[in-house]
């Protein structure tokens, strides 16, 4: 039967203090957590230097595709130097004059090669001298590439 | 004892393993009185305070000190202990029915050096429902401070008064 004063708990705290107020993790808690994160230390360790490795063989990779790619454009500038900007507007030249004695050859209007080139030997050879004299630099720089760099 | 920036300020300049040892000396006995208080089981709850402190060891270095160090890591406890809780039930109710009941009574209190009235004054605290029973165990455990048990449990002060209350009023029949 209630009575309405609260319960008296004494003895039923002193119970419970006794049943829980000792529990507490083993002695060997502290060495075996020590243990633990020296482990994942570990392992950790070799996860970042991993990751580090595999960042570094990108970016290396990375590196070496952009170098490529800028070596391969600078060696096309390199390519138009006033030489051979120079034997290619020859080249353009003597096309465009020899097209139609060529073509008058090549029609059967004209007797031989021999005549082609002779009736143009005052611009074929002048042509053909420029274009040597331009593209020689370019073929030096080939065969010696450690002057271009 | 280390402040929660004291913590903080080990953990940031690299120094993480004497920021957790300063933890784990402020911490420990909560930490496994809080994940006892779900699991009912030393053994458990050992495993967990350790699980715990090896995930705080990881998350340190991102301690921003934002909320009380250890709301966080009662947050965690809570959190793994109700893992380990659902782990335990899964692999209980996968398992034969005799074999699971076995696996409930020997979780449910495990005998220890303190004698064999305190464990049955657990095993009768077991019997009551999840939050009281934590209640009660966190009580007894933790100095009798209601305010320690709420910032464990994230409960309101006044809701583990209640809880404690009915709890009591409980056990004293029972005893």
């Amino acid at each position: 039967m209630s009575t309405g004063m609260p319960p008296d708990f004494r003895v039923l705290d002193e119970r419970l203090t006794g049943a829980f107020a000792g529990l507490d993790v083993s002695p060997d808690f502290d060495a075996r957590l020590t243990a633990r994160v020296a482990r994942e230390s570990e392992r950790d360790f070799a996860q970042r230097l991993g990751q580090a490795r595999r960042l570094e063989q990108e970016r290396y990779r990375s590196a070496r595709r952009h170098r490529g790619w800028r070596l391969e454009f600078r060696a096309l500038l390199r390519v138009f130097t006033l030489e051979t900007v120079g034997a290619a507007v020859l080249v353009a030249l003597a096309a465009t004059t020899l097209s139609s004695p060529f073509t008058a050859w090549a029609d059967g209007q004209m007797p031989g090669l021999a005549d082609v080139l002779r009736q143009n030997a005052t611009i074929i050879w002048p042509s053909l001298l420029g274009i040597v004299l331009g593209l020689c630099p370019l073929l030096l720089r080939r065969r010696r590439p450690h002057l271009s760099t | 004892m280390l402040t929660d920036d004291g913590v903080m300020a080990l953990a940031r300049s690299g120094r993480r393993d004497e920021a957790l040892a300063a933890v784990v000396r402020q911490l420990r006995r909560k930490v496994f009185g809080l994940a006892y208080s779900y699991l009912g089981n030393r053994d458990a709850a050992e495993d967990v305070a350790q699980d715990v402190f090896i995930k705080l060891w990881r998350a340190l270095p991102d301690y921003d000190g934002r909320a009380a160090l250890s709301t966080w890591v009662y947050a965690i406890t809570r959190n793994a202990s109700l893992s380990a809780l659902r782990a335990r039930r899964s692999a209980a109710s996968l398992s034969d029915p005799e074999v699971s009941a076995e696996v409930d009574s020997a979780s449910a209190v495990a005998p220890d050096e303190s004698g064999p009235e305190a464990e049955a004054v657990r095993r009768l605290v077991e019997q009551l429902p999840l939050k009281q029973r934590q209640v009660v165990t966190l009580f007894y455990m933790q100095e009798q401070s209601h305010e320690e048990v709420a910032a464990m449990l994230a409960m309101p002060v006044g809701t583990v008064k209640t809880l404690l209350h009915r709890a009591r009023a409980r056990l004293s029949e029972a005893v």
